[in-house]
Formats: C-alpha cells, structure tokens, sequence
C-alpha cells in the first residue's frame, strides 16, 4: 500500500500579497513558518510517520519541506515535478496587474497557454500524471509530498479520473496553506482511497 | 450554496461488523455519543443550516434528529439518501461475504451486487437523482445525513467521475460522522470540496468496511 499525504506549503509572501505565483519564487512569511511548525507540532504528537518527503523546489514549498524533514528527522528529496503551474505571464503579478496587461477571454479551452507562454490545463494535468507515476515506481510506504495548490488539484484529477475542461470547469480541491489530504493507494486492484482532504486543523487551533 | 454530506454515526450493524445496505439498524451509544458531539461541534462553531434532508434508515435518522434538534434546523427524509441495495449481502458478516464470495477476475459497474441488489450504476443514477433535488432547491446551506455507499456515488457525480468495472472505482472515506462539504457557486456552476474528514478526532476504525465492497 502507499499511504500518501499531499500539503500545500505555508503561507507565502505572494499569498500575503495575492499574487499570482505560479512559478515565481517568493519565501514564506513568518505566519507561514508558524503554520508549519504547528504541523509540525501535531504530526509530533499524533506520532505521525513517513519515509520520505519529496518537495517542490521552490521556495515557499522547499522551506516547508525542510522544516518538516528536520523537525520529523526525515530524508528530503526535491524534484521539479512538484512545482506549480507555469502561468506564464501571470507570474508574480497582482489580480488587477493581469488585468492591465495581459488580454482577457471569455472562453478557455483546456489547451490554451496559461498567461500567454505559461502551461495548458493539460500540460498541468500530464505533468500531475507524471508525477503520480513517479511515486508509485517506488516502493511501497508513507510518502509526504510538499507542492503547490494548483498542482495538487490536477493530482487529484489524475488519480480520481477527471479530465480537464474548458474555462477551468471542473471541481476544485481546496488547499489552506499547510493543509493536507490524505490518500491510499493499492497498486495490486489500482483502487485510490481518499481518506481527507484540507485538513488544517493545527491552524484553526493556533488561531484559536 | 453550501452542501454537507454526512455519514451516520456507529449503528448495531457497524459495531457486529455485517453489511447494512437498506436493512434497518439504529445507532449504538457510542453512535448517538458522535452525533451529539458534532452536533456540539458545529453548534459552538456557529455552523448553520437551513434545512436537514436525511435517508429515513435509523442509523440515519438518529444522527439527524440529534443535530436538528440541537442545531433547531427543519428536518426532512428523502428515501434516494438511503444506503445501497445489497442484495442478499445484506445482514451478513464482511468475513463470511468475503469467505462464500471469492474475488472474480472481473465485474463490470453495471452487476447488481448480491444477486438481486443495486449494481454501482443503478446507485450512480439514484446519487444524481438525489442531489439533482437538493440543487433545485433554493439557494442555502444543505445538510445531508446518509451512508458510505450513496455518498461515495453522489461524490462521483460533483466530480464527474463515472463508476469503474472491477476494483478500480476511487473510494472516498467516510468513518462514522465523517462528512465532505462543498461550495456549489450558482452562476458559474462550479463545485469546490472544502474538506474532508478534517475534524474526525475519534477512533473511525470500525463501519470503515461495511460499504468499501463494490
């Protein structure tokens, strides 16, 4: 069985300020430190065990990943695979910056660059594919994959069966920051259990 | 709108380990104890519903007259919430299922399962049926108290997943009081999943089983 557990990073400077990040670099805030150390606090508690953590690069996932790892005294590998969406253009820009400069449309079909040069939900959704695959060719066991919102949702298309469509229709999996779900997967009957999904439960008891 | 799906809490048949589908067990103790503690939950929460609509089954009815009562909500029963037709499954032990009914090499979705009950299309098509009532309704905050099996199936269609043949049907976990809520935005029509199972703190071994046979 592979028991895997999917967290979106802390909050980062660009959630902060409501960028669009795609794969533009911005470091967590300190409310974003404190979010993962109250995972991290909790995991602790509930004795929660992995056997390796597999991390976007990129800096807001990349400092979750290493607190976790060195809090949880776990190996920590870092593959780009993980990384969020390329959205091109978009990256790093505020809502209203998108709007000013890069031109608007009412329909989107699953195949068009994101952002002018960025991914297609498609390329997105392949790369999720890719992704799962990647850790299902390991051995079975408890795997903590540190990566981005975005992504995380075609993970989930990926491994549930859902197909992207067009104007981003289609259901969407929320990720608080530092939120988790959890699934199981038996590779001998391919069935996928979803055991949870946004559990952010140490941020709701740190903000009381 | 806002939707949350919620399974019942532990009934006599979870706790003897047999396969409920639509016979007719009442909560345990420890399943009243659960619906009384999510009821308090949500109440110190300030969660608000507008109106209950439950499966008439007890294990289900209990737990939704326990939070409407607390949470003073309206309370109906539509019989599409009800849990799976099981066939002659139905009141058997898992073990002695699994014992008398090795696995095949191959079943395809539209099987009735235990010779004469609901195959997992017929319970996809009464899933969609049954959430298709709640979206005519107006515009508000749904709860929903029903079983593992009908739940599984009205996810698969907010998702637009189709059901498999053999095994390969994803199975969305529910432990006892375990619920899924979603946002359902009324003009763009899209759902999201809020969460899942994200409050459960008690142990949610048992009941885990009874519906997971398709």
């Amino acid at each position: 069985m592979f028991c895997i557990t999917l967290l979106r990073h802390g909050e980062s400077q660009g959630n902060f300020e409501g960028r669009h990040q795609g794969q533009a670099d911005f470091p967590l805030t300190d409310i974003g430190r404190t979010q993962t150390k109250a995972l991290v606090d909790r995991w602790i508690a509930e004795k929660k065990e992995f056997d390796l953590v597999i991390s976007s690069p990129l800096l807001r996932a990349r400092e979750t990943a290493e607190i976790i790892a060195s809090q949880l005294d776990i190996p920590l590998e870092f593959d780009p695979i993980w990384m969020e969406r390329d959205n091109g253009l978009m990256a790093g820009l505020s809502p209203e910056e998108v709007l000013e400069t890069l031109p608007q449309y009412d329909f989107i079909h699953p195949y068009q660059p994101i952002g002018q040069t960025g991914e297609s939900q498609w390329e997105l959704y392949l790369r999720a594919g890719k992704a799962v695959q990647s850790l299902i060719y390991k051995s079975p066991g408890s795997y903590l994959i540190v990566s981005h919102g975005g992504f995380l949702n075609m993970f989930f298309y990926a491994t549930l069966g859902i197909v992207p469509q067009p104007n981003f229709h289609g259901p969407r999996f929320r990720f608080n920051n530092t939120a988790f779900a959890t699934l199981n997967y038996n590779p001998s009957s391919h069935r996928w259990y979803v055991l949870g999904v946004n559990d952010y439960l140490h941020v709701i008891s740190m903000e009381g | 709108m806002f939707l949350t799906l919620l399974r019942h809490g532990e009934s006599v048949g979870n706790l003897s380990g047999v396969l409920q589908g639509q016979s007719d067990y009442p909560l345990t103790p420890a399943g009243m104890e659960q619906a009384r503690k999510l009821a308090s939950d949500w109440k110190s929460e300030s969660t608000k519903f507008d109106l209950i609509i439950s499966s008439p089954l007890r294990r289900a009815s209990q737990t939704a007259e326990i939070i409407a009562a607390s949470l003073e909500v309206p309370l109906e029963f539509d019989h599409l919430w009800k849990e799976r037709n099981f066939g002659h499954f139905q009141d058997m032990q898992l073990d002695e299922i699994n014992k008398h009914n090795p696995s095949v090499d191959f079943f395809h979705p539209y099987a009735p399962i235990g010779g004469t009950g609901e195959s997992q299309l017929d319970l996809y098509t009464r899933g969609s049926l049954a959430l298709q009532n709640i979206l005519r309704r107006p515009d508000g905050a749904y709860l929903v108290v029903s079983h593992g099996g009908i739940l599984n199936k009205a996810l698969y269609v907010i998702m637009g997943i189709t059901p498999q043949a053999h095994y390969n049907s994803p199975i969305f976990h529910f432990g006892n009081t375990g619920y899924a809520q979603f946002s359902y935005n009324l003009s763009t029509r899209q759902w999201a999943m809020l969460c899942l199972n994200d409050q459960i703190k008690m142990p949610q071994s048992r009941g885990f089983m009874s519906w997971k046979n398709d």
